[in-house]
């Protein structure tokens, strides 16, 4: 009689083992597919995080650049360390979208004017990553100055 | 001294088989459950974000369409004005009859002229001129005086619902 309930006792051991081993197998499975599930949540609302600082930045330089006497010089007033090289003006930004110098950029933003006839311009602004440099957004525009009677063509 | 040793033998143990699989269960579900939630999350948050993002390029591709219908506006009242400013408004009238590029109201004392830009599927950008009148023209032949992003597509007001007759 001791030895049958010996014989169950162990063989219910053994079967709680099985099942605890199956469960932790399972887990461990589910685990990872859950895992995988929260870094791509994450990476996502990095992804997200970055276009909205990337529509907001370069809506404003766009607003800016919508005047009709602006140029790449006058970018500066927006952003004084900003760094410009003929018709086109480079920002950098950190991670956070603090404005820093090239070495430590995450970001750069390229603001460009190209004076088509003496009434129209046409501008640019686009937000690159730095490395590697891939375009995250960009909006483009025309400014006119309207003529006056005193104008001649 | 046996009594005491058959209860021993006959408690209930503390982990019974198949307890550990539904606290797993249990457990898989939660945190799938949180997995699935955070996704679907982001994902609605990035799905938004494209759109405010295409919307703001719309607008400025409308934007620099009217911009460049301007200019020809523009282009068309000075060539008009310098040809014959006595006759200004009724020049302006005649041409932009012609060419169609703009709706037209000279009836007002202050002549406007407006046209819209698509911008989307259901939206257009309008722009409203108002032309100044001979000898107040310092700052151009125009003034913008709206521009404006507005529905394209007309609400349709039909809520009739089909209800069973007699």
């Amino acid at each position: 009689m001791n030895e049958l309930s010996k014989n169950t006792f162990s063989s219910r051991s053994s079967l709680l083992l099985m099942e605890i081993i199956l469960s932790i197998l399972f887990f461990s499975l589910a685990g990872t597919v859950c895992l995988q599930m929260f870094v791509k949540a994450k990476l996502l609302e990095q992804d997200t995080a970055e276009l909205d600082m990337a529509v907001r930045y370069v809506s404003s330089a766009a607003e800016f650049l919508n005047q009709p006497e602006r140029t790449a010089e006058s970018v500066a007033i927006l952003y004084p360390a900003a760094s410009v090289e003929g018709n086109t003006a480079f920002v950098w930004f950190k991670k956070d979208f603090s404005s820093c110098s090239q070495k430590e950029a995450c970001y750069r933003l390229e603001i460009r004017v190209l004076q088509e006839d003496t009434h129209t311009a046409v501008w640019s602004a686009v937000l690159y990553t730095e490395s590697p440099a891939e375009e995250i957004y960009r909006l483009e525009g025309t400014v006119y100055q309207p003529y006056t009677p005193q104008d001649r063509h | 001294m046996k009594a005491k040793n058959n209860s021993r033998k006959h408690s209930i143990p503390v982990i019974n088989t198949g307890s550990v699989s539904l606290l797993m269960i249990f457990i898989v579900l939660c945190i799938s459950m949180f997995a699935a939630l955070s996704v679907s999350g982001a994902l609605t948050e990035y799905r938004y974000s494209q759109k405010i993002a295409q919307h703001n390029q719309d607008y400025y591709t409308a934007s620099d369409t009217a911009v460049k219908r301007l200019k020809d506006i523009d282009q068309l009242l000075h060539d008009i004005y310098l040809q014959d400013p006595e006759h200004y408004y009724d020049a302006v009238e005649k041409q932009l009859a012609m060419t169609a590029s703009a709706e037209t109201d000279f009836s007002s004392e202050e002549p406007s002229l407006s046209y819209e830009v698509p911008l989307g599927d259901a939206q257009a950008l309008k722009v409203v001129l108002t032309l100044n009148p001979p000898g107040q023209m310092e700052t151009g032949y125009y003034r913008i005086t709206s521009w404006q992003e507005i529905p394209s597509s007309t609400w349709n007001g039909d809520d009739s619902l089909n209800l069973m007759t007699f």
